[in-house]
């Protein structure tokens, strides 16, 4: 696997990612010292050896990132009531997500729950009434850990949570294939939209999305093109430049952003009626349809705002070492 | 240095000897390599990625202290023993006579038990 910087780079970044924020400038310095230290010896040692290879025998004999890291901050920690450290950080990050969401949905002007009794907007007056929905918000993310938890005994490994909070390793394979992917998600967005999303009616095939969401459709070229300059700058040899991850924080909250949008739209699904279809199950259609979509851009919204939760402690962390 | 052991015997063994001669080795400021290449040669051969938290652990509980020296071709990290640390490694030294002590100890005794009874210790001495 070719990887997007110099080998010795891209294992101090992914042991970077592994390290609490307050040991990785310290650590960085003296991983990158034995490293140079140990290739020069070994170059010295053998002057057939060309320095990637007195390099990667640097890298060998340090073990894996991850192993390193773990001899470093301690063992994973467990997902246990009493882990209070993994609770609090996981509530803090979960209740941050939830609050902007519904934050981002009251500026949008939805008026409906896009999940009843979990997600919707927030109450603009009065102030009390704003106060209870952001501790509603607290005691539902709150519950909902703590029920997660419980189910995940006490003696799961941190790892069990989704990779949500641990680092990507960009490579230039990687970058390839997500160009590749924008490429074809482009393509089915700007050209075959209305085709895939369409009902036969007689002879002829007619389009079912709103025009209402389909004039937000544009704006998401605007994301794919951030997500495709991250890849780009993975493929220069960037990718875990302050700069990418950057780029990358901008392209999930923009994504966030559209998904929200599209989620608060009064009309996403208009289902064409006609001699088979009356209006009455035309609507109900409508309703379901919709509700599959609500779901879909709520996820997506979910899953985006944690990637730029991710991102932007990633840029932190890189503008601190 | 393979001394026929059961390699994760060994590795265990050596684990804990190895941090008081890395000690003991750093009453002299070191950079980590240099250590690793006398551990190395005075038989205790020891790898960056196992070295390297034992020293960090040790620089965070104050035993050794550190300095950078950026003269040289390259930057590089010493680590000295502190007070603090010689008082920890002469304690460590303390327990590590201790536990050799006991372990020969008590090895003699099996040794001399062994020559009444059989080795394997199936077979005790019998008293009638």
């Amino acid at each position: 696997m070719s990887h997007g910087t110099s080998p010795r780079e891209d294992y101090l970044a992914r042991l970077e990612d592994l390290l609490p924020s307050r040991e990785v400038a310290r650590v960085r310095e003296d991983v990158e010292s034995l490293i140079l230290e140990r290739a020069a010896d070994e170059g010295e040692r053998d002057p057939d050896l060309t320095p990637a290879e007195a390099e990667r025998r640097a890298l060998a004999a340090l073990g894996p990132p991850e192993t390193l890291a773990e001899q470093l901050a301690g063992p994973p920690l467990t997902i246990s009531l009493t882990t209070q450290r993994t609770f609090v950080r996981l509530l803090a990050a979960v209740f941050a997500c939830h609050l902007l969401l519904a934050i981002a949905l009251t500026v949008a002007g939805s008026k409906a729950a896009p999940i009843p009794g979990l997600l919707g907007p927030l109450p603009k007056e009065p102030f009390g009434a704003v106060l209870l929905s952001v501790v509603t918000v607290f005691l539902i993310d709150a519950g909902a850990l703590l029920v997660l938890f419980v189910a995940s005994g006490k003696s799961r490994s941190e790892s069990t949570i989704p990779s949500l909070f641990r680092g990507s390793r960009w490579t230039r394979r990687g970058a390839v294939e997500g160009l590749l992917l924008l490429g074809l998600l482009a393509v089915l967005f700007n050209v075959y939209l209305e085709r895939i999303f369409s009902v036969k009616h007689g002879e002829v095939w007619q389009p079912f999305l709103a025009r209402e969401f389909l004039e937000l459709v544009p704006y998401l070229n605007v994301c794919l093109a951030l997500f495709a300059v991250r890849h780009l700058l993975t493929l220069l040899g960037r990718g875990h430049s302050a700069l990418a991850f950057g780029v990358d924080a901008l392209a999930s909250l923009a994504g966030s952003v559209w998904f929200l949008a599209a989620a608060a739209r009064g009309e996403i699904v208009q289902m064409p009626t006609g001699h088979k279809l009356g209006r009455e199950a035309a609507d109900v259609l409508d309703h379901l349809i919709e509700s599959v979509f609500l779901i879909v851009f709520v996820v997506g919204a979910l899953l985006l705002v944690l990637r730029f939760v991710r991102q932007a402690i990633a840029v932190w962390r890189r503008l601190r070492a | 240095m393979a001394s026929g052991a059961d390699p994760k015997f060994e590795a265990e063994l050596r684990r804990g000897v190895v941090q008081l001669v890395a000690l003991d080795y750093l009453e002299t400021p070191r950079y980590g390599y240099d250590l690793v290449r006398l551990l190395g040669a005075a038989g205790f051969p020891v790898e960056e990625g196992t070295l390297y938290p034992i020293l960090r652990r040790f620089e965070k509980q104050g035993i050794l202290s550190s300095r950078w020296d950026t003269e040289g071709a390259r930057p590089r990290k010493y680590y000295e023993l502190s007070a603090e640390g010689r008082a920890q490694k002469n304690a460590m030294l303390g327990a590590w006579a201790q536990v050799r002590d006991a372990t020969d100890e008590a090895l003699k005794r099996s040794m001399e038990a062994g020559q009444v009874g059989s080795p394997d210790g199936a077979e005790e001495e019998t008293t009638s």
